[in-house]
């Protein structure tokens, strides 16, 4: 029986992948991480200035990354109750969870694979060590961005259920959030993902380098602790919100 | 042939995504050091600059000085051998050198150095400034492969299908 269950949730999820795959969305991710990661000038005077390049090169990234959370996911949730997937596919013996957590789990590892693997390319680019654990660092940030950009999306998506509607709100949503968190300051920093990524960087660079390598704070225990715990809360919370929504009261028509 | 005809386009659409990553990277051509020598002693041997980082591009040197010089453009490894055994085994070697602009393919993404030897009796004063221009040869030679494997790809899979429909046709069948 749960061998059974196993082989439904898997696939889902190989449908899910598939409709990815086959969909040009995988092309316009590859060229949205490729302009925001790679495009950067080589504006160094020495050997140690490859990890200022390394945090200022692909910055936009995150930029790039919520646009493509923003389409990927609203497309994903709300164009399948548009198209009328999800109707068709809960009239098989399919539970809802599954389409719920297939779909995310899906989406969330091929976005992630695809910058997490052009932003490896600094190693090369940057001719870094493949153990610095600073490009690991970074992966880290775009991981904890990713999860809260992809939560807010898929939250707007299953709500509004409108495809268009629901890539529009998401976009302003998590760019009103990022910018406004970063410009009123204090504990709402946390959720800028640039100023996260540059507490990330400047600790685990303090921690690795023996200075912050990209400015002259330092940056504390706390600062590092809330500026991950803070968006990774929120993520959760948000997740086991729309988990019971979709799988109990969310009404298919 | 589906699955291989999606692989050549998304190939492609990475080698030309990549041609664009490229061309943009290497538009910039700037200053990226420079040296202002005071008094280099007759006879002396300098590192010119601290360790830089440089991508495979073409390196413009422009060489301002009062006596000539011979200058050595290092490789991090041909640095440390220099330093250890005094062996020089430089990538450019360019000799009495006072008023000139030299250029140099770099070969390889990585760590250089300039070394500088003052050949006269009296002491050098001037500036040696570093530019980098041209584009990046790794990042143009492999994005060009992956495009072409791309086409080569898409353009066998047309020809396959074109060749299946051929003899799967209702002339050939009867």
């Amino acid at each position: 029986m749960a061998k059974k269950q196993h082989s439904v949730f898997r696939t889902v999820a190989k449908w899910e992948l598939q409709e990815y795959v086959n969909s040009p969305v995988l092309e316009f991710i590859i060229i949205a991480a490729m302009a925001s990661i790679l495009i950067y000038g080589m504006q160094s005077s020495s050997f140690l200035d490859q990890y200022h390049m390394l945090y200022y090169g692909p910055k936009n990234m995150f930029l790039f990354l919520s646009i493509t959370v923003s389409v990927v996911f609203s497309r994903s949730f709300s164009g399948s109750f548009n198209r009328g997937e999800v109707k068709m596919l809960l009239s098989y013996p399919i539970e809802r969870w599954k389409l719920f957590v297939a779909k995310y789990i899906v989406l969330f590892a091929a976005v992630f694979l695809i910058f997490a693997i052009i932003f490896s390319c600094n190693i090369y680019l940057l001719s870094l060590s493949i153990f610095e654990p600073l490009v690991y660092v970074s992966l880290l940030a775009i991981f904890v961005q990713l999860f809260i950009a992809s939560t807010i999306a898929v939250a707007i998506a299953v709500l509004v259920k409108n495809e268009v509607v629901s890539v529009l709100a998401s976009m302003l949503l998590l760019f009103g959030i990022d910018s406004f968190s970063a410009d009123i300051g204090g504990s709402l920093t946390f959720l800028s993902a640039s100023e996260r990524f540059g507490y990330l960087f400047g600790y685990f660079g303090q921690l690795t380098k023996g200075a912050n390598p990209i400015s002259a704070d330092i940056v504390t225990v706390d600062t590092i602790s809330l500026s991950i715990l803070v968006p990774v809360c929120i993520s959760i919370f948000l997740l086991i919100f729309l988990y019971m929504y979709f799988t109990r009261f969310m009404e298919v028509d | 042939m589906k699955k291989l005809t999606r692989l050549s386009l998304v190939l492609f659409v990475i080698g030309i995504s990549l041609l664009a990553v490229t061309l943009v990277r290497g538009n910039t051509s700037f200053s990226f050091t420079r040296l202002f020598m005071q008094n280099f002693g007759s006879s002396e041997w300098e590192l010119g600059f601290n360790a830089f980082f440089a991508p495979p591009r073409i390196l413009r040197m422009v060489v301002n000085l009062s006596s000539p010089v011979d200058i050595y453009v290092l490789t991090g490894n041909e640095v440390r051998l220099w330093k250890s055994s005094g062996t020089i085994d430089a990538i450019g070697v360019f000799q009495g050198v006072e008023r000139s602009t030299i250029t140099l393919q770099l070969p390889d993404r990585g760590e250089y150095n300039v070394l500088i030897h003052n050949l006269s009796n009296s002491s050098v004063a001037g500036e040696v400034k570093l530019m980098l221009y041209g584009l990046e040869s790794d990042l143009l030679y492999t994005s060009i492969g992956l495009s072409i494997v791309g086409i080569i790809l898409f353009v066998g899979t047309q020809i396959m299908s074109w060749h299946k429909a051929k003899q799967n046709s209702p002339k050939k069948l009867a």
